[in-house]
């Protein structure tokens, strides 16, 4: 269905035709865009600036606003009616956000877009509390996350069916798993170039010192692992209490808590869903370790193993509870 | 024909470590080296074919995906890149993508699947994740396929000019 017609197969006359309509259907679009733009300028024009600080005054003016009446809801004969006033604010607010896009940072934008999460979270809230319960019904569940719903998962209302299709499984992939109480050392050749996968370990150790093409591990508990340097990425999920030994390009952790992270990262870590991480400088070696950084492509030299930055942790002032540094006394000895 | 300024508006999306920064980078040209994981998202413009593309790549994280929806208007393509190394989150990759499909906000868009990262042994071929991802039943957009690989550079012309040209007789001619 995704065919363009083939310019080639239609006769001279309709080449023109589809031409002239082409260029016309350019114009057209053209002066649509350059009237938008000009609508768009002027409407700018008459604000004072488009700056941030503009911007966090108004949205802030909204946001007290809004909470004023939150307050003013407790109290209120019908409280149904103030509840609908704030949602026709708080669309005004979102729109005003969505508007002002173009000129945050990521970092102001996100905010922006977490106080007005938390203000729809706050007003489903109080909707529930005064509106009249219902006879029957499913109820809704809603998981509280952790951080006072700043990061609400979002429930698609309508998911269209998905046919159950078979995961295939990466062909030229090494896969280890379902591993307890092991101590696993893989040699070079059987993991150079692939894609490891490394799934459910629990109290193993795990050496490979050679160079994957890329490496995903999902929930290893208790175990010590240490790779060689990968050129690429290293993906991480459900792992706790585990020490890892890493070199790669990025790093990516996910929804572990309470794991040690001895790494060589040329560009940055992050972490999403966790805690209780701790970072350090790699430190290990093996024979052939400088050559494999050499083969790998991995820069040696370029070491941000301190910049760690944390989805669920947004603020560029304060260090995120989530991750923390190891004391250099603390620091396991790699060999 | 008359030099316009065609301005063609693109989203790129996907699950995190799909590879869209580094297609966005390496599609104009720029070092991809020290790409991080994106905190929030990048707009890129460029020139490419007679045409201006606003390329917006947002992170794929799953605490920044609630926020994609604020990215949706004036869309005219949609790009939906996937690591064709993450076997075992195509069934994520696939969830993700039906509920972008049932946005209304993309309703006109054209979708371009990028199978990214086929420069890596273990990947997934095209067809592969062609079925993982269910496409053939995909009837309310125009949509292609191509496999890519955002290191080495491969397709993305490719895949990009397609997209280009259909958005371009879609959107230029159909009236």
């Amino acid at each position: 269905m995704a065919s363009i017609e083939p310019i080639a197969l239609l006769s001279e006359e309709e080449k023109i035709k589809k031409q002239k309509a082409y260029e016309e259907g350019v114009a057209k679009r053209y002066e649509e865009r350059i009237s938008k733009k000009q609508q768009r300028k002027s409407n700018i024009e008459h604000k004072p600036e488009e700056t941030v600080d503009y911007f966090w005054k108004e949205f802030n003016s909204q946001n007290s606003d809004i909470n004023s009446m939150f307050e003013q809801l407790s109290e209120a004969l019908e409280p149904n009616t103030i509840a609908k006033e704030i949602d026709v604010k708080l669309e005004i607010m979102q729109k005003y956000m969505n508007d002002s896009i173009l000129f945050l940072n990521p970092f102001d934008l996100r905010i922006a877009q977490s106080t007005i999460k938390k203000l729809q979270a706050d007003l489903t809230k109080e909707r529930e509390k005064y509106a009249p319960r219902k006879k029957f019904g499913f109820k809704s569940r809603q998981k509280q996350t952790q951080n006072g719903g700043q990061v609400p998962k979002k429930e698609p209302s309508v998911v269209a069916k998905i046919s159950p299709a078979p995961l295939p499984a990466s062909k030229n992939s090494f896969v280890l798993k379902d591993r307890k109480n092991e101590n696993i050392i893989i040699t070079p050749e059987e993991v150079f170039n692939k894609d490891l996968l490394i799934l459910n370990l629990d109290n193993c150790t795990l050496y490979i010192h050679s160079i994957p093409a890329t490496v995903h591990m999902t929930n290893i508990t208790n175990s010590q692992i240490s790779f060689g340097p990968v050129k690429t990425s290293i993906m991480i999920h459900d792992c706790v209490n585990t020490k890892f030994s890493l070199a790669c390009q990025q790093l990516r952790i996910h929804t572990s808590v309470k794991c040690d992270f001895y790494i060589h990262v040329t560009s940055r870590a992050i972490i999403e869903d966790s805690s209780g991480l701790r970072f350090a400088p790699f430190t290990n070696t093996y024979p052939n370790l400088q050559d494999d950084y050499m083969i790998s492509g991995l820069d040696e030299k370029l070491n941000n193993w301190a910049i760690v930055n944390d989805f669920n942790w947004l603020s560029n002032n304060e260090a995120s509870p989530n991750w923390r540094i190891i004391q250099e006394d603390q620091r396991m000895a790699w060999k | 024909m008359k030099q316009k300024e065609k301005e063609i508006r693109l989203l790129m999306l996907g699950l995190d470590n799909a590879g869209k920064t580094t297609i966005l980078k390496k599609f104009n040209g720029e070092d991809i080296h020290d790409i991080s994981p994106t905190l929030g998202f990048n707009i890129q413009t460029l020139e490419h074919r007679d045409y201006k593309l606003n390329i917006w790549d947002v992170g794929g994280q799953k605490s920044l995906r609630s926020y994609w929806r604020n990215y949706f208007d004036q869309t005219d393509g949609l790009i939906w890149v996937v690591d064709s190394g993450d076997a075992m989150r195509l069934k994520d990759c696939r969830e993700e993508l039906k509920s972008l499909l049932l946005e209304e906000r993309l309703a006109g868009a054209t979708l371009l699947v990028f199978a990214n990262k086929q420069d890596l042994d273990g990947a997934l071929r095209v067809e592969e994740i062609r079925l993982a991802l269910g496409l053939d039943e995909i009837q309310s957009h125009h949509w292609a396929i191509h496999g890519c690989s955002a290191v080495t550079g491969k397709n993305l012309l490719q895949g990009m000019d397609w997209m280009i040209a259909d958005i371009a007789s879609r959107i230029f001619t159909v009236d």
